[in-house]
């Protein structure tokens, strides 16, 4: 991908990611990482669909408000 | 702007994860290149936070999976191509089936007579496959004075000749349509004269020559369809780098745009917008751009209140379409600008703006 993210972004994302409960860090890297589709994700957590989805959902929230922030500063 | 949209709600983080199934992801990304202005921001962000997430955390990268997933979604599919490959292959295979058929319809038109030479100077037509009616018409016309010699006698030998009965040898055996009283034509000793009707080698030169002109000609369509492909994904993916571009600055408060208009003949039809912030930097986006010789190069220009009057916003890159984007962190010169110009400038920018002023915009 490209290089428009500057450092103080990166840091500030990294602290978000340090500070996101382990399940949803776990779900994150998993479907990024791994290449997990939803249902695999459900299958190999043992986790229903939709706890998979609310853990997406919850985690990519944070991880946009910390890049909103490093961009704003 | 536009606020509302049903495919707000979509999980656009999902796709940028690149965990949808297929049929999920194409329907969001067919959405996507309807160039919605509510969904292109929210999806820009995801795929962001994604760019973030994965240089966070150093010594990991995407699986192959992924990538695939992903290039699967901005790239044209294999197996389209091929089709589309195999439909511009369709007309060569019937022109080849038509030549085929012409041959053996010449065949059976020319070879129930057969013209023999009993002695030198002497031509006999004998029937091979009689009938009645071909016998009274043969009789008839070789009863009539001979004005002139209606064959040519050729040597078994001459290339051209010899190419053409293989040719039609083959496509004959290929089609299996050969009758049985057509036996093939043994080749001969190069000093065995036999008799060779003009007219048909020509006609079947011809059936060639066309084939052959239809076959340059979809290979020639074949290249330039192929040519507006990659230059239509090239579009696509710049489309995607300036939703990402963009979101930066139109994220940011107080942002404001721009347009900028042609002020000489020599921009032609192009245009551009530039959106900037404080905070958020300088974005600006031109369409349309003539393609400049290597050693010129686009340059913006931030015209301001205070002194200098006149900044670099830096160098615009051109893709093969003629669309430049350019994206510059904040400066003190966007606090108090009340302008941006686009000029051609020598290859590697200039201090100060020296080139034709192309387009132009003022708040």
């Amino acid at each position: 991908m490209d290089s428009t993210l500057d450092p103080e972004t990166i840091h500030s994302v990294r602290q978000v990611l340090e500070t996101l409960p382990e399940e949803q860090k776990r779900v994150l890297e998993m479907s990024y990482y791994d290449g997990l589709t939803h249902v695999e994700l459900a299958e190999q957590l043992g986790e229903s669909l939709g706890t998979v989805k609310t853990r997406i959902r919850l985690g990519m929230q944070k991880l946009k408000q910390g890049l909103r922030l490093g961009l704003l500063q | 702007m536009k606020t509302g949209c049903d495919w707000k709600e979509a999980d656009w983080d999902s796709l940028a994860l690149g965990c949808l199934e297929s049929h999920e992801a194409e329907s969001m990304l067919a959405h996507l290149r309807t160039c919605c202005q509510v969904c292109g921001p929210l999806y820009a962000e995801s795929l962001l936070a994604c760019q973030a997430m994965a240089t966070s955390l150093a010594g990991q990268a995407p699986g192959q999976t992924v990538e695939d997933r992903l290039e699967a979604y901005v790239k044209p599919k294999r197996s389209a191509l091929f089709l589309v490959q195999a439909h511009k292959a369709t007309p060569w295979l019937l022109a080849a089936a038509s030549l085929a058929f012409a041959f053996w319809m010449g065949i059976r038109q020319i070879e129930p007579v057969k013209h023999v030479v009993v002695e030198p100077g002497k031509v006999e037509t004998r029937v091979v496959d009689p009938n009645p009616e071909l016998e009274r018409r043969i009789a008839e016309l070789q009863s009539r004075p001979v004005e002139g010699p209606r064959v040519v006698e050729k040597v078994l030998s001459d290339p051209r000749v010899a190419e053409l009965e293989a040719r039609l040898a083959e496509a004959e055996r290929k089609l299996a349509l050969k009758p049985e009283s057509v036996a093939p034509s043994a080749p001969a000793a190069p000093s065995v004269v036999r008799v060779v009707d003009e007219e048909r080698v020509k006609k079947l030169e011809a059936l060639l020559a066309e084939a052959q002109n239809a076959h340059r000609e979809d290979a020639r369509a074949s290249q330039q369809r192929t040519q507006h492909l990659q230059m239509r994904m090239a579009g696509l993916e710049a489309t995607i780098a300036d939703y990402r571009n963009a979101f930066r600055t139109i994220e940011s408060d107080g942002m404001k745009q721009v347009e900028l208009a042609r002020v000489d003949a020599a921009a032609q039809r192009s245009a551009a917008r530039a959106l900037y912030s404080k905070q958020g930097g300088l974005l600006v986006v031109a369409h349309d751009l003539p393609q400049l010789p290597a050693q010129k190069c686009y340059q913006v220009w931030i015209l301001r209140k205070g002194s200098p009057s006149i900044v670099s916003g830096g160098l615009m890159k051109l893709d093969a379409s003629g669309h430049g984007v350019l994206q510059s962190p904040p400066t003190a010169a966007l606090a108090d600008a009340t302008g941006f110009a686009i000029t051609d400038e020598p290859e590697g920018g200039s201090v100060v703006a020296r080139g034709r002023k192309l387009l132009f915009g003022a708040l």
